[in-house]
């Protein structure tokens, strides 16, 4: 049985359609980010070499400099996972007969929002820039009845072919 | 103003057992949310791997140091 049954305490009867990340590309961009952040020990060390190389010499400063270092890539690895973790847990499900909006946000901050296809009252895609164009993602705004916001699927891959499935969806839903 | 290099250790394994308690959280969380398949398996281990092996460098470089020696900041 999908996990995601049990996740989302979905019903037996329910048939889950699509399971939405954000594009990949928006992860490989942090992990790009993160290499930069790798680069900086180096950088100082080069720096400290050329130009206070006495520093260097120093025992303490050494010993000093190798639990910086440490400490650094520690914390730096921790972001990382982090990062992916946020990437991983934010997903976008979507049912025959709900839209399931799921946010990690930071560690202890996590939000779970449903709403049934039938308050569907608009699906909207956007796709602007030139990653977003060029990698074919974007934002899907799915705006519903009542007080409750509109739902946002942030940076997915393809997002016209997913609103024209929700569009589908709620159509088949609405025939009912 | 000399301090003793054990307090920077004291202070370094503060900031070891912090991270240590992120980590914790980070793969409970995903495999509480994200549920217990290869993806996260997979992330949880290749990250307990580089702290592993970050620690273990560290270690190797640190271990013989005499701790009881100050370092001069000022």
């Amino acid at each position: 049985m999908n996990p995601l049954y049990k996740l989302f305490q979905l019903n037996l009867t329910e048939q889950v359609i699509l399971v939405l990340r954000r594009h990949w590309f928006v992860f490989f961009k942090k992990v790009l980010i993160f290499l930069i952040w790798n680069a900086v020990p180096l950088i100082i060390y080069a720096i400290l070499n050329n130009f206070f190389p006495e520093i260097l010499v120093s025992y303490s400063a050494n010993t000093l400099i190798i639990m910086g270092i440490s400490a650094y890539y520690l914390f730096l690895w921790l972001v990382l996972f982090n990062t992916w973790v946020n990437y991983y847990l934010d997903m976008w499900v979507l049912t025959n007969q709900e839209i399931i909006d799921a946010k990690q946000k930071g560690l202890f901050n996590r939000s779970v929002a449903r709403q049934p296809l039938n308050r569907v009252q608009d699906v909207k895609a956007i796709s602007k820039g030139y990653c977003q164009t060029f990698f074919h993602y974007g934002n899907v705004e799915v705006q519903t009845a009542g007080e409750n916001k509109n739902f946002i699927f942030e940076e997915v891959p393809n997002p016209f072919e997913v609103a024209d499935k929700i569009n589908d969806l709620v159509r088949k839903q609405i025939k009912k | 103003m000399a301090i003793p290099l054990y307090i920077f250790l004291c202070l370094y394994l503060v900031l070891i057992v912090v991270c240590l308690i992120f980590a914790f959280f980070n793969i409970y969380h995903i495999i509480r949310f994200g549920s217990l398949n290869f993806t996260t398996v997979f992330s949880s281990f290749l990250f307990l791997v580089g702290i592993i092996v970050t620690l273990w460098i560290s270690y190797q470089w640190l271990s013989p140091v005499n701790w009881q020696e100050a370092a001069r900041i000022f």
